[in-house]
């Protein structure tokens, strides 16, 4: 067994919780397994914000790498040289803008109909979202699979799964995201259990899996199927209880998880102390693969700091004019997203940082939320998966290209070895060129 | 998109299509059931409740319902952490109480082995709790041996006890519902739901948590085979205050009381809105319907005229009360009020403030809860590519509400679905964003009048006396119960029978607790179609 060597004194300062504090960081000590090569791996991610952008404010004028940073890109010129911009794409399965905006750029699939009314849809993701394609490829040696986070809390609408989740295993199987950071920090840093308590734990486990496994033989094709998702469930679990480790120290617990103020959503702190203790995460490897979900598709989030006095589905619905609200709601989006990636960047990693190793695939369900439209799609890579991306640039596609290029361009970048990806129309064999290397 | 697109579809007419049932589903507990049902497995009397887990699966609502998400919904590798999680800490502090242990398991588990009876009769008393049926041979085997495993591996039988605990709690026949049907031996081309599959059906249906003893006996008997028997238990479990919580869960949903929650106004127009007036008003709502639900007096269609309400301390202050009507803290008291603007559901703040943004009023989402909610017809969304944006105030001065929406009802890409919603909706202006009473709209008068499918109204009281004596009400109720309770959207094949329930929900006057017997007696709860052969 080859173990990696690695400065002993790596030290991470930041803040967590608004506290500084300093971390021991023993980065990949423990990892374990055979490891040829030294370099720290590649992660994956996906960061998503409801409702889109103002197209006014988003496309640069020019392509290459001088573009003029337009208002709703300002807030990233701090990571600018790791971003690209890819405009003129269109999801090539689109009929109706949110739910085909969401299952098409994430799972390059068409959504599938969750019983058919003639109300408003419910649907949920027919295939994979991306982030499990990756956690399949590359999340299988770490603690946890993926991490699943949300920011924005959701306010119930019931349009199905693909409204309210990021993350798919595939239909109406969804993993969660977490918007407690105080749970994510006890999930993220519990202590170890005992020898005794894992080789129980994996008893339970196994019995478990043979109880499900049973039942599936009695059961409707439909509870089968569901069945046989809930067993790669259980050797999933059975998998992370093989892989824990403590990785790193602990930071300071968490304060709180930012209730809301005067009515107001403390919509940055918690995207700050998320992604602090996602950073962290990611550079303990405890996971590889991670989702944020800034807020779900046709959220109604209140962007007060934005000047918004209600949701921004209603306002991308009813402002009128050039939505000047709307516009200023994506820039504090931006802002956000901004945060993290810096915060990335400032976490150093064997001579060079997280987000230059992280290839990050930035978007959101549709283009413009009034005009409900799939076409001239808003999307980002950020990172530059290890040398694999380049940064900087504005691509834009003369001939419409599809969307679906763009994550399996990302896909790729991050080690997985897939050579097409998405189905029907959303079906790509073709990666953006202009941004590898 | 043309009217046709949004005309009613709950006219069908009873024909004489074969009624046949849906296929038996694994629906998992939904977090509420999940909750109650735990507390209940492992309450120990004269013992402090356990701490429940915070950290659950929030449900997915499908079809309006968590109930039809979780037949929907599998456990993903996200879920099944959380279980664990949830099993190990609800054992853990369950066992590492030595009085609160031996109280709960009977007995004192002694030597590591499989012939221990304190084991035995352990897994045999709380697996019948936690399968919610009695567990077959080989299951108990099971149980028995990875106590007596655990239990010497670990060096501790209580340890071996603890672990089968968080095994059950773990297992595919606690965290769903298991239900598959026996051959019914009148009817071989369905299957008939088990005593003890009935048994959990009513029970969930009923009261949000697991069967008691005396539905597990009448379970064991076979007694739930029968209408009679059927009948008895449901008006036993109706009558119980443990059936609160269920009509709760049902209500909150239907009538997205459940969104009061995160439903935010702005704060510079809207001080008095707080997360405790919004919790206030959906408690007075849900009392409401408990009211109108379990008493057997009241016609359920009294939900649109009734000037009875229920209060507390803060929604007699927001009623402005006289302080001999205002009820002590903490506490709620059911009061007439001839003097509201507007009685009945479609008055009540809760409802109102739902149906309107942070700012705004919105007639098109109140108008749209009417038409999709309470008379069941659908409204699809905007199509793609519509510019949904109103005019600007700035261009033309004060309007009313009327007004700015007159693009809706002129533009022949939106008039076709909103001029279905709107006109209903813009009866309730007299309304706030909050529900409270205003007397203008900007100064500006406020024209209540409107029109509900050809027959006009001067204002919103007889809007909501039209909605009583539409027929759609009672049809549109029974159908939203019945995908609540059988946990899955109508199929074609049972439309007509959810339509007959509604029928005879009308005939017998509106009075809920029959609509649950007829529900509880309908084909679709009883029975299950035949698997699909291989």
């Amino acid at each position: 067994m080859s173990r990696i060597i690695i400065p002993r004194r790596t030290f991470l300062k930041g803040l967590i919780g608004g506290a500084s504090v300093t971390l021991g960081l023993p980065l990949l000590e423990s990892m374990g397994s055979v490891r040829a090569d030294p370099r720290p791996p590649v992660r994956f991610g996906v960061w998503f914000w409801g409702n889109g952008i103002r197209r006014d404010h988003w496309i640069p004028k020019t392509t290459g790498t001088d573009w003029v940073a337009p208002e709703e890109l300002v807030p990233l010129g701090d990571v600018r040289r790791y971003v690209n911009v890819l405009t003129g794409l269109e999801i090539k399965t689109a009929t109706h803008a949110h739910h085909s905006g969401m299952t098409g750029i994430l799972s390059g699939a068409r959504y599938q109909q969750v019983g058919v009314t003639r109300d408003t849809i419910v649907t949920t993701f027919a295939q994979p979202s991306i982030d499990q394609v990756a956690a399949e490829a590359i999340g299988k040696q770490t603690p946890f699979r993926s991490l699943e986070l949300g920011i924005c809390r959701f306010r119930g609408t019931d349009e199905g799964t693909t409204f309210q989740h990021l993350s798919h295993n595939g239909p109406n199987n969804v993993n969660p995201s977490e918007y407690s950071p105080t749970q994510l920090f006890k999930r993220l840093f519990s202590a170890l259990p005992s020898a005794g308590e894992l080789s129980a734990r994996r008893s339970v486990l196994d019995a478990v899996r043979g109880q499900v496994t049973r039942l599936r033989a009695q059961v409707s094709a439909h509870d089968r199927i569901r069945l046989e998702q809930h067993t790669e469930s259980i050797r999933g679990l059975e998998q992370r209880l093989a892989n824990l480790s403590q990785k790193c120290q602990a930071p300071n617990r968490p304060m709180s998880d930012f209730p809301d103020v005067m009515g107001q959503e403390q919509i940055e702190q918690k995207n700050q102390i998320m992604s602090d203790l996602l950073a962290l995460a990611l550079s303990c490897d405890l996971t590889r693969v991670f989702s944020v979900l800034f807020s779900p598709a046709g959220s109604g989030v209140i962007v007060w700091q934005a000047g918004a006095m209600n949701g921004l589905h209603q306002l991308c619905h009813e402002e009128a004019g050039s939505q000047p609200t709307v516009h200023r709601a994506v820039v504090f989006t931006m802002k956000q997203l901004a945060y993290f990636l810096a915060r990335l960047r400032d976490t150093p990693e064997l001579g060079s940082n997280l987000l230059e190793r992280s290839a990050i695939l930035c978007t959101t369900e549709l283009s413009e939320g009034n005009m409900h439209t799939n076409t001239e799609f808003p999307i980002l890579t950020a990172g530059l998966a290890g040398g694999k991306l380049r940064g900087g640039l504005h691509v834009r596609s003369r001939s419409s290209g599809n969307t679906s290029m763009a994550p399996l361009t990302v896909l790729r970048a991050a080690g997985c070895s897939m050579t097409e990806f998405g189905t029907g129309g959303g079906r790509v064999d073709a990666t953006i060129s202009e941004i590898e290397t | 998109m043309g009217l046709a697109a949004c005309a009613p579809n709950l006219d069908v007419t009873v024909g004489p299509a074969p009624v046949s049932a849906a296929p038996a589903t694994l629906q998992r507990l939904t977090s509420s059931r999940y909750l109650a049902t735990v507390q209940q497995l492992l309450w120990v009397d004269g013992f402090s409740a356990l701490r429940l887990p915070s950290d659950l699966e929030r449900d997915t609502l499908l079809h309006g319902f968590s109930t039809v998400g979780a037949s929907e919904l599998t456990i993903s590798p996200r879920a099944a952490e959380i279980y664990e999680e949830a099993a190990l800490d609800l054992s853990g502090q369950l066992f590492s109480d030595p009085p609160r242990r031996a109280a709960w398991a009977g007995c004192e588990p002694k030597a590591s082995e499989s012939s221990d009876e304190c084991v035995q009769s352990f897994v045999e008393r709380i697996g019948r709790r936690i399968y919610r049926r009695p567990l077959a041979d080989d299951e108990r085997a099971d149980y028995i041996a990875l106590a007596a495993n655990l239990g010497r591996e670990l060096g501790d039988p209580w340890q071996g006890l603890r672990y089968v605990v968080a095994a059950f709690l773990q297992s595919p026949h606690f965290l769903y519902l298991v239900e598959r049907g026996e051959f019914d031996p009148d009817r071989p081309d369905r299957m008939r739901y088990t005593g003890y599959e009935l048994a959990s059906r009513l029970s969930y249906f009923l009261w949000n948590n697991m069967p008691d003893e005396e539905l597990f006996r009448a379970a064991d008997s076979g007694e739930l085979y029968s209408d009679e028997g059927l009948i008895r238990q449901v008006r036993r479990m109706q009558s119980s205050p443990l059936a609160q919580p269920a009509l709760d869960q049902f209500f909150g949903e239907y009538l997205y009381l459940d969104r009061l929650e995160t439903l935010s106004k702005d704060a510079k127009l809207f001080p008095e809105w707080t997360p405790q007036l919004a919790a206030s008003l959906r408690g007075e709502i849900l009392r409401l319907m408990r009211e109108l639900a379990q008493s057997p007096e009241h016609d359920l269609r009294e939900l649109f005229d009734t000037s009875t309400t229920f209060v507390n301390g803060e929604l007699a202050s927001f009623y402005g009360l006289p302080p001999e009507q205002t009820p002590p803290a903490g506490t709620w008291r059911k009061v007439e009020l001839p003097q509201l603007a507007m009685p009945g559901l479609l008055g009540r703040a809760g409802f109102l403030a739902l149906g309107a943004h942070a700012t705004t009023t919105s007639p098109t989402l109140r108008g749209k809860f009417i038409r999709q909610q309470l008379l069941c017809q659908d409204i699809p969304p905007p199509p793609p590519g519509v510019v949904t944006s109103l005019p600007a105030d700035e261009m033309t001065g004060p309007q009313t509400m009327r007004e700015r929406l007159t693009r809706h009802r002129t533009d022949p890409a939106c008039a076709g679905c909103h001029r279905v919603m709107d006109p209903i909706g813009l009866s309730l202006e007299h309304f706030g964003p909050t529900g409270k009473y205003r007397a203008d709209d900007h100064g500006l008068p406020i024209d209540a009048s409107g029109e509900l499918d050809g027959e006009s109204f001067a204002d919103a009281r007889e809007l909501a006396s039209l909605l009583r004596q539409n027929p759609r009400v009672g049809r549109c109720l029974a159908r939203q119960l019945y995908r609540h309770a059988t946990a899955h959207l109508e199929l074609p094949s049972e439309l007509n029978q959810v339509i007959l329930i509604g029928q005879q929900f009308a005939q017998r006057g509106h009075r809920f607790a029959d609509l649950v017997e007829l529900l509880v007696l309908s084909e679709g709860f009883r029975y299950a179609s035949q698997p699909e052969k291989e």
